[in-house]
């Protein structure tokens, strides 16, 4: 029986508004108003503008922000690096075992609770660890680097690799593996090949996944606290402090937007360099 | 009333047996959900419940075994924790910003966030005559206007022996980072215990802590003499413990309870409590608590019993007030406790009126030190 109207997979607008409206609402009330509050907080209680000079202000403000962008930064480049070479493995390997034992290792970290995953990062690199006493043995002398910031660098990277392999496998699908197959068969290198064919049509999509991941790194909390300790300053420990040591919410909220602030910066960045258009493509 | 009106009007004689039929199942069924809501309502009108903010396990369960079943046993009062481990403070203010306070008492906060949460006003004071009673049963120094003192540890010096010959005989030896440079660790949370460490070590007696004023430049500057030698600012118990055992460091404060912890897991180490820290914790009822009377109630029978002390104590290897407590402890675990005189009196006792009035100063400059 034909009901005379023909089935169109397009929603009108008035449905799709009706359908997407849980889901606006629930966008509204968890993350737009305690962002808006958060905001004029930061503006309203305490001192006002007098909460972001405090941040500022203090040393431990300042390193913290410092140290959060540097390791964030280095864990980025770290992670894409890392992340594109086990994505680009995947994609291309022929063997069914070896892309199953590669998506493993992409997959097995984001199974893992974080607390989990961070202690058994503590076990590795402890001073009776196999890291320091495979120094030992190799005669290189005792290796430190627990509660620095070179740990807590080597935790965020073990946790955001799979969201840089994950995001650049879907990036690496999209290239025709037949344009790098014919360019070496014009004769480039392997290395021209991949610098002049596969990154420029990859870079939108790198530079989503960079994005992604640099701004994901900026609000790690418990990797610095278990591996870096109380002395490494993050900008997460530092708005932690401020909430469950001092009870200094204004503060906090302060320190929060300006981190805040720099994630938005930066995906904003990532939108000019690469272009609208071309971001959305890369990201589908 | 209304369902009862609902089944006899549907009740009339059906127009089809399986309707019939369904109808009986949806009001048999809504009979035995009204009943069983009645009972709900008269069991929850009949018996107090209090909620008790807390530290999540062992806590929990050493506090329900000892005090809330057999309190509750006694006096038909039911109990139930909200798990804020160091967050106590954080969620009373939470709830005092909500105007609606949920919580009637708080089970063992940090003397910090106790005397603070005072200062603001947001426990309730002791009834004269309680404060009386519990003065006489515990003694005064455990006492004060909103609450007692319970689980109390220390502040001590651990060194692993395996790795040190000597150990800092007390807190000044252990700022002495030229005849002890050993990798150490020290705290890195609430820092009114790190600044009367400081105090200690340079040169204040332990009797005059307690009265004090925290000179918070003075004490960042000793500080700043021992830091080249931390290697390690723990920020929870099990931090403590992993770093000694691990070998990350040599030797360093730790809670006297995470002391003898590791010490029982078979690292050997030496315990030092000579001009160690004393860190009260407390239990208190909230001002404006729902069950405020049956909370006082908790708190007296508390402190009224000394053998449930006793077993608390040896569930979560802390000390407890009363003083017959003891009684009931084997010797060789006395030993291990704040509250054994042996230990007490080699403690100093941190200014926490003055942090309570103070604190941001402080914890400001220690988290520049810390992390600046």
């Amino acid at each position: 029986m034909n009901s005379g109207a023909a089935w169109r997979p397009v929603l009108g607008n008035r449905w799709a508004l009706v359908l997407a409206a849980p889901l606006l609402l629930v966008l509204g009330g968890l993350v737009l108003y305690p962002l808006v509050k958060l905001t004029v907080d930061s503006l309203t209680t305490g001192s006002g503008l007098g909460n972001y000079a405090a941040v500022f202000e203090s040393s431990a403000g300042r390193r913290s922000l410092a140290t959060t962008f540097v390791a964030a930064a280095l864990v980025t480049l770290a992670a894409i690096a890392l992340g594109g070479l086990l994505a680009w493995y995947i994609r291309t390997a022929r063997s069914a075992t070896v892309k199953a034992v590669l998506w493993l290792a992409v997959l097995v970290p984001f199974w893992m609770g974080t607390v989990v995953k961070n202690y058994s990062i503590v076990l590795l690199l402890s001073a009776e660890g196999p890291l320091n006493q495979l120094s030992q043995t190799l005669g290189l002398g005792s290796v430190s680097i627990l509660y620095t910031s070179t740990a807590v660098a080597i935790g965020m990277v073990y946790t955001m690799l799979p969201y840089a392999a994950l995001t650049l496998y879907g990036v690496f699908l999209t290239v025709d593996e037949t344009l790098l197959a014919a360019a070496r068969g014009m004769g480039a290198s392997r290395l021209y090949a991949v610098r002049t064919v596969l990154l420029p049509l990859a870079l939108p999509g790198i530079v989503a996944a960079a994005a992604l991941v640099f701004a994901i790194s900026l609000g790690f909390y418990i990797t610095p606290v278990l591996l870096g300790g109380a002395q490494t300053p993050f900008i997460a420990s530092f708005i932690g402090d401020y909430i469950f040591t001092f009870f200094d919410f204004p503060v906090a909220s302060a320190a929060a937007v300006v981190l805040l602030v720099a994630a938005l910066a930066v995906l904003a960045a990532a939108l000019v360099l690469v272009g609208r258009g071309r971001l959305a493509r890369a990201v589908g | 009333m209304e369902m009862d009106r609902f089944c006899r009007l549907r009740g009339r004689p059906p127009a089809a047996p399986s309707g019939a039929r369904a109808r009986g199942v949806l009001c048999a069924t809504l009979a035995l959900l009204a009943a069983l809501g009645v009972a709900a309502c008269g069991s929850s009108s009949s018996k107090t419940t209090l909620t008790i903010g807390d530290w999540g396990a062992p806590i929990d369960e050493a506090t329900q075994k000892s005090y809330l079943t057999p309190f509750g046993a006694e006096t038909k009062t039911g109990a139930r924790f909200v798990d804020a481990p160091g967050e106590q403070q954080a969620r009373v203010e939470a709830q005092n910003k909500a105007k609606k306070i949920e919580w009637d008492g708080l089970d063992s906060v940090g003397g910090g966030a106790a005397y603070a949460l005072a200062a603001a006003h947001d426990l309730a004071p002791l009834p004269a005559a309680m404060k009386a009673e519990l003065e006489r049963e515990l003694t005064p120094k455990y006492v004060t206007p909103w609450g007692f003192a319970h689980a109390n540890l220390g502040y001590v010096i651990v060194c692993n022996t395996a790795k040190m010959t000597t150990c800092p005989a007390n807190t000044t030896q252990f700022f002495n980072t030229k005849a002890f440079p050993q990798p150490r660790m020290f705290g890195g949370i609430e820092p009114i215990e790190e600044a009367t460490e400081a105090e200690v070590a340079a040169g204040m007696p332990i009797s005059q802590t307690a009265a004090t004023p925290v000179d918070v430049k003075a004490v960042i500057k000793t500080l700043e003499g021992l830091k080249p030698a931390i290697k390690v600012f723990w920020q929870s118990g099990e931090q403590q413990v992993q770093a000694m055992r691990s070998g990350q460091v040599d030797m360093g404060i730790m809670w006297s309870n995470r002391a003898y912890e590791l010490a029982a897991e078979g690292v050997k180490v030496k315990i030092v409590w000579a001009q160690g820290v004393y860190e009260p914790s407390f239990w208190t009822v909230l001002a404006g608590a729902p069950h405020e009377q049956t909370a006082f109630k908790l708190l007296s029978w508390i402190a009224s019993h000394p053998k449930n002390q006793a077993r608390w104590a040896q569930e979560v290897h802390v000390s407890v007030p009363n003083p017959l407590a003891l009684d009931y402890i084997p010797k060789s675990f006395a030993v291990q406790l704040a509250d054994n005189p042996v230990n007490y009196n080699q403690l100093a006792v941190p200014n926490f009126s003055w942090y309570a009035q103070h604190g941001t100063e402080l914890n400001t400059a220690y988290e520049n030190f810390l992390r600046g």
